[in-house]
């Protein structure tokens, strides 16, 4: 029968008598929880979005989140005190997702992406953002939610993951380049076209819905 | 004005808080006199913030804190031991000191390199060198044997939460189904129409249960969600029913799991679930009536 993480078998040995004996441990264990897991929330929802929300059940959410945290107090005499703890985590939680999840290689496909990012643009900039129809800036944002979600699902998923661990995230260029595994430069053209891709859909959609006008 | 002339090249980084003070200038005065890029500029700000606000911010479930915790003790545990054993088999993690955020770098390779091969989630094959000896296949979980009800009863309750999430969240057929075919979902299945019951469709989504594409729709009724699943198989590979009931023409297959009633039944060469809270027979009720309910006409 699956043992699911919700159940994990315990230590026999509580806690307080490991502290009493290793007063190092101890510091090491308050250390990681003072630092590491307060990022739960923003470990949790990462790894819905990294994986679309589609979770294998046999491989869950709390699966793939309980597994970075141990890993990262396994080795959590790496991570240097100061630096960004939530990108260190979810660089561990990115090659959780990657080794238990067992996705296919996922190129970005193959387009004229040159025409695309042409059209993207036009959209874009014959969008009059300023002078919405409807009443504030933030019922813009508001009504545009959804289409940015479905946009996202349009992108490639180098793309994707780039612009959610930048714009969502709010990670460096140079951090997502380190959980990706590749050059700043490709984090930037990157980024660079998945926002152009979105945005020049957004405009498509706001323009067609009303929210905003179309400009000369 | 030719796009050497506008900011494109630099927008991003302008846009990022990453330009010079001299460069930052250069594109405020260009913005103050281009339209073009001005609206450049206002779309792709626009654009960053619907989708900071669209992307799920649900809390992570409760317990998982005290799971992970427990789950620190049993590490902890194994090092006051001095046991080598561990619960899966990661390599120590190599501290590098070449550039990186803060001067460390974590490297994983002991846990990537042999079970990866063709395996790629962000699109980016990692660069991993890890000592042969140190890699290991990965062992997720320790699965004896694969028990469908409680995959599907967990699927259900990381839905019952006070609000779906905004990619589950749905109240037309057309977008739920197109939901399902791009998450994979080839067998024929349709958002069914409950209303006459009062109950209303609220969201829907397409998820993987060991392997197997499901079709998920969510249903309100009052204050609590029922959740039906919709997966190519039998009712056989559900394992012994706690009780089963003939109705219809239907057979329906009945368990309990933590006080969730899960009902299934085959329609064709679909099993269908409802699983939902409170009284199981109004669970068995409407998983009846669901059956031979109408579809909802996608829009």
């Amino acid at each position: 029968m699956h043992q699911p993480s919700g159940s994990p078998e315990r230590s026999k040995r509580p806690l307080s008598s490991m502290t009493t004996n290793d007063p190092r441990s101890a510091e090491r264990r308050a250390a990681f929880e003072a630092e590491a897991l307060p990022h739960l929330d923003a470990l949790w929802a990462a790894a819905r979005r990294m994986t679309r929300g589609v979770a294998s059940a046999a491989v869950s959410h709390e699966d793939l989140v309980q597994d970075t945290f141990v890993r990262a107090y396994r080795a959590w005499d790496t991570f240097t005190p100061g630096t960004n703890c939530r990108a260190w985590l979810l660089k561990i939680l990115h090659s959780v997702v990657v080794n238990r999840f067992h996705r296919s290689r996922l190129e970005p496909e193959a387009q004229d992406t040159e025409d695309l990012e042409r059209r993207s643009m036009e959209h874009i900039v014959h969008t009059d953002w300023e002078a919405p129809l409807v009443a504030t800036a933030d019922e813009v944002r508001w009504r545009l939610t959804a289409p940015v979600v479905a946009a996202l699902e349009d992108l490639p998923e180098a793309h994707r993951a780039v612009v959610l661990l930048v714009d969502v995230e709010d990670l460096t260029y140079e951090e997502a380049a380190d959980v990706l595994d590749c050059p700043v430069g490709t984090v930037r053209s990157r980024l660079s076209r998945a926002r152009r891709h979105l945005a020049g859909a957004l405009a498509e959609h706001a323009q067609a819905s009303g929210i905003v006008e179309g400009g000369s | 004005m030719t796009a050497e002339r506008h900011v494109d090249e630099r927008i991003d980084l302008w846009l990022d808080g990453l330009l010079d003070e001299t460069e930052a200038a250069e594109v405020d005065a260009h913005l103050a006199e281009c339209s073009r890029c001005r609206r450049l500029a206002r779309g792709l700000e626009t654009t960053r913030d619907a989708l900071r606000e669209s992307l799920s911010t649900d809390p992570a479930p409760a317990g998982l804190r005290a799971n992970i915790l427990g789950a620190l003790d049993a590490v902890d545990a194994e090092a006051m031991e001095g046991s080598a054993v561990a619960d899966e088999p990661v390599a120590q993690l190599p501290v590098t000191t070449d550039t990186g955020w803060g001067g460390a770098r974590l490297a994983l390779a002991a846990a990537l390199a042999a079970t990866l091969g063709a395996l790629l989630w962000w699109g980016i094959r990692p660069e991993v060198d890890a000592p042969a000896e140190e890699v290991a296949e990965h062992v997720p979980v320790t699965v004896e044997e694969v028990d469908l009800v409680d995959l599907i009863h967990r699927g259900s309750v990381e839905l019952a939460a006070d609000q779906l999430p905004v990619h589950v969240a749905a109240t037309d057929a057309a977008t739920i189904e197109a939901r399902w075919e791009a998450g994979g979902v080839t067998f024929p299945v349709r958002v069914l129409d409950l209303s006459a019951m009062g109950v209303e469709v609220v969201g829907g989504d397409a998820a993987v249960l060991d392997g197997q594409v499901a079709a998920r729709s969510v249903y309100r009724d009052g204050d609590r969600l029922l959740i039906c699943w919709m997966l190519a198989l039998e009712a056989d590979a559900l394992g012994p029913a706690e009780r089963t009931v003939e109705h219809g023409g239907f057979t329906f297959h009945v368990y309990s799991r933590d006080g969730r009633t899960l009902v299934f039944w085959e329609e064709g060469d679909v099993l269908c679930g409802l699983v939902g809270e409170g009284d199981p027979e109004a669970v068995l009720g409407l998983a009846q009536a669901k059956a031979m309910a109408p579809v909802v006409d996608a829009v």
